[in-house]
């Protein structure tokens, strides 16, 4: 093989490992993420729910289903992310999960909430500020990344 | 038809059998995975509610004394001899003291009302609460003695015997 036909495919290779180091490192980062969110809550459900309410967005009714689901949700997210398998569902989970932590975010914007945004469990109370939603931005962001780093592999 | 066609038929129908099981053997392990799935969110649900349920009763249990600002400013102006607990339910200091103080005065006979000052800026300016948790002991319509911030159960104790 001359040197003109090895260079691109060494170009490739390198291009391809890179694309993987990437995928590795968003998935490994939003998974943490995630189960972390998803223990902090477990830790103390009842406070999780409590937050829920501060947010004065759901009916009461409602608060403990959530309260008891959104952290196992998060929790399958997390381990999703994590399997190869299903990381395109995960991922399409991280980005639904975290539109609706940002439109809760936003309904409630400049307000101060008692437990802060409370989004990795309970702080003290906070303005909900830009940082906040723009947390919940990244991480979209970043799952919408993956999703795509992976379309571009199916397509390859 | 001839013999070289049926043959063909039945090699064909044979490949189909095969690789409708190939598609079963590859299903397999998603369905065993959504079961396992479906039987974790279960369970995981069932232990969450009942520990949402423990907390919510233990939390009602630890203040079933708590009164309004309002109640506890019409207590001020009757006189009475009493402690008001302000707390928050977001500070952190309060989940310690809490379940210590409250408990604490009622084995001691104390009169001591908890008051969720959450929100209540008006309450923070009126009483100059500085932070939460702060005990205020009020006799004869006016503040005798305070105590804020997280102490030690002797101090809370001594405070409560004054």
């Amino acid at each position: 093989m001359s040197e003109s036909n090895r260079k691109p495919h060494l170009k490739s290779s390198s291009k391809n490992s890179m694309i993987s180091l990437l995928k590795l490192v968003l998935r490994l980062v939003l998974a943490g993420i995630f189960l972390w969110s998803a223990i902090a809550k477990f830790m103390d459900i009842f406070t999780f729910g409590e937050i829920l309410r501060s947010y004065n967005l759901l009916p009461d009714a409602s608060i403990k289903l959530l309260a008891i689901l959104l952290p196992i949700v998060e929790l399958f997210v997390g381990i999703g992310l994590l399997i190869p398998f299903t990381q395109r569902i995960a991922a399409w989970g991280v980005i639904l999960l975290s539109l609706a932590f940002a439109g809760g975010l936003l309904y409630n914007y400049g307000e101060i909430l008692p437990y802060g945004c409370g989004c990795f469990g309970p702080n003290e109370a906070q303005a909900v500020g830009f940082l906040d939603v723009f947390k919940d931005i990244l991480f979209i962001a970043g799952a919408a990344l993956l999703l795509l780093l992976n379309r571009r592999k199916t397509l390859a | 038809m001839g013999k070289k066609d049926r043959n063909q038929g039945k090699r064909e129908s044979k490949q189909l059998r095969r690789e409708r099981e190939r598609r079963k053997k590859k299903r397999l392990p998603i369905i065993f995975g959504s079961v396992v799935a479906c039987v974790i969110i279960l369970i995981g649900a069932v232990v969450l509610s009942n520990m949402y349920d423990e907390t919510k009763q233990e939390q009602k249990a630890l203040y079933q004394d708590e009164i309004s600002v309002s109640e506890m400013e019409s207590k001020v102006s009757s006189q009475d001899d009493f402690f008001a607990y302000f707390y928050q339910p977001s500070c952190e200091h309060c989940k310690v003291v809490s379940p210590m103080l409250i408990p604490m005065a009622k084995q001691m006979n104390e009169a001591l009302f908890p008051v969720n000052i959450y929100g209540k800026n008006s309450t923070w300016e009126k009483y100059q609460v500085e932070g939460t948790p702060a005990l205020i002991h009020f006799k004869e319509g006016k503040e005798v003695g305070r105590l804020v911030g997280e102490q030690s159960k002797t101090t809370f104790e001594e405070f409560l015997k004054k």
